[in-house]
C-alpha cells in the first residue's frame, strides 16, 4: 500500500518526465516515477505496478503500449484517489490514421468516460493530447509522424496541476493542427486517405 | 481584453458577465434576427463567451475569425435527453463542429461541455475560461455529470 504519492508511468522520457520533474519541484507528497528502467515495465509488472499503486494520491497513467494503459485503469478505477490518464486526440480521426495507437486510445477514452458517468467514480481526467513538443519519434513504427505545431509540455503539466484543485473536470483536449506538414505525413502513413478529408 | 457575452441576464452568464466584465448581448437585442448586426458591432481580438443558446453556431461562423471563442455547450450532446431530443440535437452539431473549427480557427476556440452540476458551479466555469486564456491550445474542457 503507498498512501498519499503521486505515482507516474513512463517517467524517464517527453511529457512523463516533465510531469515528474514539475511535481518533484512543487509538491510535498512523495513522487514515485515507474518505468522499465527502474523496473516497473506495464506489461510485464503489471501486477507489481497495481499492488504499489493502490492507495495512491494521484496515479497518472502515462507510459503506453497497446492495451496496457486501458488494464491500469480497469485495475485502478477503485484503487487510487484520483487518476490522470493520457489519451491522443488521435481517436476522434481514425479513417486518417488506421493505427492500433488510435483504436487502443478510441478504447481507453470510452473507459474513461464511463467512469465519468459512473457516480461513485473516482475523479479522473482523460487527456486528449495532441502533438507534444520534443517528442521523439519510434524509428521503428513506420506510422508515427510528426507535426509542426506542438503544445508545450508546460502547458499539459500547467492543466494536470490546475485540474488537481479542481476534480470534476473529467476531459480535456488540445490542439492539434491540421497543417501542410501533417497533412503530408498522414498521406505518407495512409495511401488510402481520402484526401477531401484533409482540406487545410 | 475586451469581453462579451451572450445570455448574461441570469445564473452562469451573470455571472461571467461580472467576472469577465463582459459588454453584455442581451435584450433588447434578438440574438436570433440580429446575427450580423451583433457580429459587426464586436471588436477584433476580443473575447467572445457564446452563453445564450440562441444561434450559438452562427455566431461560431460569424465570429471564428475575428476573435476568440467561450462556447457554452451541454453534455446533451452525448447524453442524449429524451424529453429534449432537438436540444440535445443542436447541441450534438454544435459540439461536432466547434471541435473540428478549434483545430484550426484563427483565433483560440474552448468548448465547455457543461452539466447540470457544473452550469452551477459559476466559480469552476470562470477559473476553467480563465486557465484557457492562460493556455490556448486547450480546445475543449468536460465536466463530471455526478458533481
Amino acid at each position: 500500500m503507498s498512501e498519499k504519492k503521486i505515482i507516474i508511468t513512463g517517467h524517464t522520457s517527453g511529457i512523463g518526465k516533465a510531469i515528474y520533474d514539475k511535481f518533484k519541484e512543487i509538491s510535498c507528497r512523495e513522487i514515485v516515477g515507474m518505468s522499465r528502467s527502474n523496473g516497473y515495465d506495464i506489461e510485464k509488472d503489471f501486477d507489481k505496478i497495481v499492488e504499489e499503486a493502490t492507495g495512491a494520491e494521484i496515479f497518472i497513467n502515462n507510459a503506453y503500449r497497446d492495451s496496457q494503459q486501458l488494464k491500469l485503469v480497469d485495475a485502478l478505477k477503485d484503487k487510487v484517489d484520483m487518476m490522470v490518464v493520457m489519451g491522443s486526440v488521435s481517436r476522434f480521426y481514425p479513417e486518417l490514421i488506421p493505427t492500433n495507437y488510435v483504436h487502443d486510445k478510441q478504447a481507453l477514452a470510452e473507459a474513461c468516460r464511463l467512469i465519468s458517468l459512473n457516480p461513485t467514480g473516482i475523479p479522473l481526467l482523460h487527456l486528449d493530447l495532441g502533438f507534444i513538443e520534443g517528442t521523439e519519434l519510434n524509428s521503428n513504427d513506420p506510422t508515427a509522424f510528426t507535426s509542426d505545431y506542438t503544445t508545450t509540455k508546460e502547458d499539459i503539466v500547467d492543466t494536470i496541476i490546475f485540474w488537481a484543485g479542481k476534480p470534476s473536470i473529467r476531459q480535456v483536449e488540445f490542439r492539434w493542427k491540421l497543417t501542410s506538414h501533417v497533412k503530408s505525413e498522414l498521406e505518407r502513413i495512409n495511401p488510402n486517405l481520402d484526401p477531401s478529408r484533409i482540406q487545410i | 481584453m475586451k469581453f462579451y457575452i451572450t445570455g448574461s441576464t441570469r445564473g452562469l452568464g451573470k455571472y461571467l458577465a461580472e467576472h469577465f466584465n463582459c459588454e453584455c448581448l442581451d435584450r433588447p437585442i434578438d440574438l436570433n434576427m440580429d446575427i450580423n448586426s451583433v457580429a459587426d458591432s464586436i471588436e477584433e481580438g476580443s473575447t467572445v463567451i457564446l452563453n445564450a443558446h440562441a444561434s450559438q453556431l452562427e455566431y461560431v461562423h460569424k465570429l471564428k475569425d475575428k476573435c476568440k471563442l467561450v462556447i457554452c455547450g451541454s453534455v446533451a450532446a452525448v447524453n442524449t435527453d429524451p424529453t429534449m431530443t432537438e436540444y440535445s440535437e443542436q447541441k450534438y452539431n454544435l459540439e461536432k463542429t466547434v471541435t473540428k473549427l478549434a483545430l484550426e480557427s484563427k483565433y483560440p476556440i474552448l468548448y465547455l461541455r457543461l452539466t447540470s452540476s457544473s452550469y452551477r458551479n459559476e466559480h469552476l466555469i470562470a477559473k476553467s475560461i480563465q486557465f484557457w486564456i492562460d493556455t490556448p491550445d486547450v480546445t475543449f474542457i468536460g465536466y463530471n455529470i455526478n458533481e
